[in-house]
């Protein structure tokens, strides 16, 4: 039996996946080095490009580049924490300085991609933006492929970094340097080290999400960029300090901005959709207003007692 | 011929100034909010871009209204009837330009009185993540919302308020040396009241607002009032740049320009005004000297889209000094009271008497 969905249900679950991808990194660094990463963006267009140069160039699948695409985003992500964060944070710089370093970071890499861009069109006359690569899908039976790729690399990595997080030596020890970095120094853990893995996988998590992307959306330098605000709500309103609420966060961001601006635009018309990344924003000012740790942070378990009990 | 050559390279050289008097305007009203009071204020571009929409949409519908008959503002047509109307009528070009100052400087100072509200709830990465989107959703409804600038197109003739002097080149003179005056103005005002009470109440909300509460201090108030002020300051910011450019367009206001001028507060030195002066120079040089009519000048021919050498630069700037001289250019000094300059000359007469 084939489950026929909708095409614009469709487009919020690849939307979904891809953002909980980008989501995920993104908690991951935070929760590491408690530093909003803006630069998170623009790994992902790494990916995409990425994407580009496989199809393009070498005549190749993009999926067949995804190791590509993860270690050259995650060393990007990697030299950002290892060059410049974590001299700052030794130094002692606060989070907003920190913050700083890596918007001008986010400079450099939306500068190279910009000239990336510029060379590959130049050089090899290639569309290098607003570009498509919807053809260099593989299809199976009339639906492209990313709408299984990309809840399914998802679901992978949950379950991955689950089982990394609770099952391995080393999910244990990034825990212990996420809730005491110095209390797991002293018990002879490698902080730096954990802190620099995460930074990696953050990377090239974003890398693979954007490399996915090309797939379905229209590649541009400034397609991470764009997407910042939502990977951000995603993130906050999961829960900047729980890597599993960047999945809740990512669908219910990813489904929102996607069905809320196609019903919007068939019901108000479709001036609407340019003003698309209000939704994401509105989400962001109701979640810091209400519930500023995001819903993770929720103790569900107090409320239901407090039900029990009978009284609020 | 010398002075031919001069008067070729008047708009150059009044453009440089124009923009550097409207980036040390940002970088002093930012430094106010950021570098004094620790406010994270990455939205500043749309206070400016508040001003700057005021300044448009005031002028050119007043005057279309009061004195053109009506007509749509993003038409050639009215754009021209206002050019011709202020190059006719000396006291409407610089009524508009003052009652634009004036109001911008009100509807900035109440959008900064708005972004207050989050800005004493939120810790302060959440602020600085809230007003970076908020500033970038504000040029994203401007620049699809016809009726603010016109949307994409962006909103001509905006006159110059000296254009009826004549010579074009004259009236850009002018409106320089304003411009810069306006500029020195803000300095002064800036530099007093950062010497003031209220200055040193900003920094020691910024150092530690627990211990400026115990003595009694209203911390929401000194926050609310330094985004205040500094964000009608940055509206100034705006006015000044929508007169010079005779238009205005969305999209000059990305938040890239935030950035510019952060690089510009930190090159310099936060929480310091002099230091601002030295980096807003230094990074304006800059600017220029990678745009492309300075190469045109010069007779070099580039091959790539030079636009982006500009975040390069920015990039490096702010990296390289946060690591590496992070107090800026020129280090924050303690403020100066009348019991500091006591102190100094009591040191001063102490040394010539020994």
């Amino acid at each position: 039996m084939v489950v026929v969905f909708p095409p614009i249900v469709r487009e919020a679950i690849i939307f979904s996946s891809l953002l909980t991808l980008l989501s995920t990194g993104l908690t991951l660094t935070y929760m590491t080095s408690r530093v909003p990463n803006f630069a998170h963006g623009s790994f992902a267009t790494i990916g995409t490009y990425v994407s580009l140069v496989a199809f393009r160039l070498f005549s190749l699948s993009p999926y067949q580049f995804i190791p590509v695409a993860f270690v050259l985003a995650g060393v990007v992500s990697f030299i950002l924490y290892k060059a410049i964060l974590r001299p700052l944070a030794r130094k002692g710089a606060s989070t907003i300085l920190l913050m700083i370093a890596t918007i001008a970071y986010d400079m450099l890499l939306i500068a190279a991609l910009n000239i990336t861009a510029d060379f590959l069109s130049r050089n090899y006359k290639v569309t290098s933006r607003y570009f498509s690569l919807k053809s260099a899908d593989i299809r199976i039976e009339n639906i492209p492929m990313v709408f299984y790729a990309a809840p399914l690399v998802t679901a992978i990595v949950i379950v991955a970094l689950y089982l990394l997080l609770t099952r391995t030596k080393f999910g244990v020890a990034m825990r212990a340097a996420i809730e005491n970095p110095s209390l797991a120094g002293v018990v002879g853990i490698n902080v730096d080290l954990v802190y620099s893995v995460s930074w990696f996988l953050a990377g090239g998590l974003a890398g693979v999400a954007g490399l996915l992307m090309a797939l379905w959306f229209i590649g541009n330098p400034d397609l991470g960029t764009i997407l910042l605000i939502s990977i951000f709500t995603a993130s906050i309103v999961g829960g900047l300090m729980n890597i599993y609420g960047a999945f809740l966060g990512g669908f219910l961001v990813g489904f929102a901005e996607v069905l809320g601006t196609a019903n919007l635009a068939r019901a108000v018309g479709v001036w609407i959709v340019p003003y698309r990344p209000v939704i994401p924003l509105l989400i962001l000012v109701i979640t810091l207003l209400t519930i500023p740790g995001g819903i993770s942070s929720i103790k569900f378990e107090r409320f239901i007692g407090r039900v029990r009990k009978g009284g609020f | 011929m010398v002075l031919d050559q001069l008067y070729a390279i008047t708009p150059l050289v009044t453009t440089l100034l124009t923009f550097y008097s409207v980036y040390l305007i940002l970088a002093l009203s930012l430094n106010l909010i950021y570098g004094y009071c620790g406010v994270p204020n990455f939205g500043h571009v749309f206070f400016q871009s508040v001003g700057a929409y005021v300044a448009g949409n005031l002028t050119a519908n007043v005057m279309n209204f009061m004195f053109l008959g009506g007509g749509n503002i993003c038409e050639i047509a009215t754009a021209e009837a206002r050019r011709n109307l202020a190059l006719a009528n000396p006291a409407i070009a610089m009524g508009f330009f003052i009652l634009s100052l004036a109001v911008g400087i009100l509807v900035g100072g109440f959008f900064g009185y708005i972004a207050s509200y989050p800005a004493l709830r939120l810790k302060e990465d959440y602020l600085a993540i809230t007003l970076i989107f908020i500033g970038e959703i504000g040029r994203i409804i401007a620049r699809n919302e016809a009726s603010i600038a016109c949307g994409l197109v962006g909103l001509t003739g905006i006159p110059n308020p000296f254009i009826w002097v004549g010579d074009p080149n004259l009236s850009l003179i002018i409106y320089t040396i304003m411009a810069v005056i306006i500029a020195a103005i803000i300095f002064v005002y800036l530099q007093r009241l950062s010497n003031s009470p209220f200055g040193r109440l900003l920094k020691s909300v910024r150092d530690d607002e627990i211990a400026a509460a115990s003595l009694g201090k209203d911390i929401a108030k000194a926050r609310g009032w330094a985004m205040i002020l500094g964000s009608s300051i940055a509206a100034v910011a705006g006015v000044l740049k929508v007169f010079y450019a005779q238009g205005v367009f969305a999209d000059d206001y990305i938040p890239l320009t935030t950035f510019v001028v952060l690089s510009m507060v930190i090159l310099g030195g936060m929480a310091n005004n002099r230091g601002v002066i030295l980096g807003a120079l230094l990074i304006t040089l800059l600017d220029f000297l990678v745009a492309p009519s300075f190469f045109r000048l010069i007779g070099v021919e580039i091959q790539f889209d030079i636009t982006y050498i500009k975040y390069i630069i920015t990039g490096i700037v702010i990296i390289t000094v946060l690591l590496f001289r992070p107090q800026g250019i020129i280090p924050e000094k303690p403020v100066e009271t009348i019991g500091l300059k006591i102190a100094r000359q009591n040191i001063k007469r102490e040394k010539n008497e020994t």
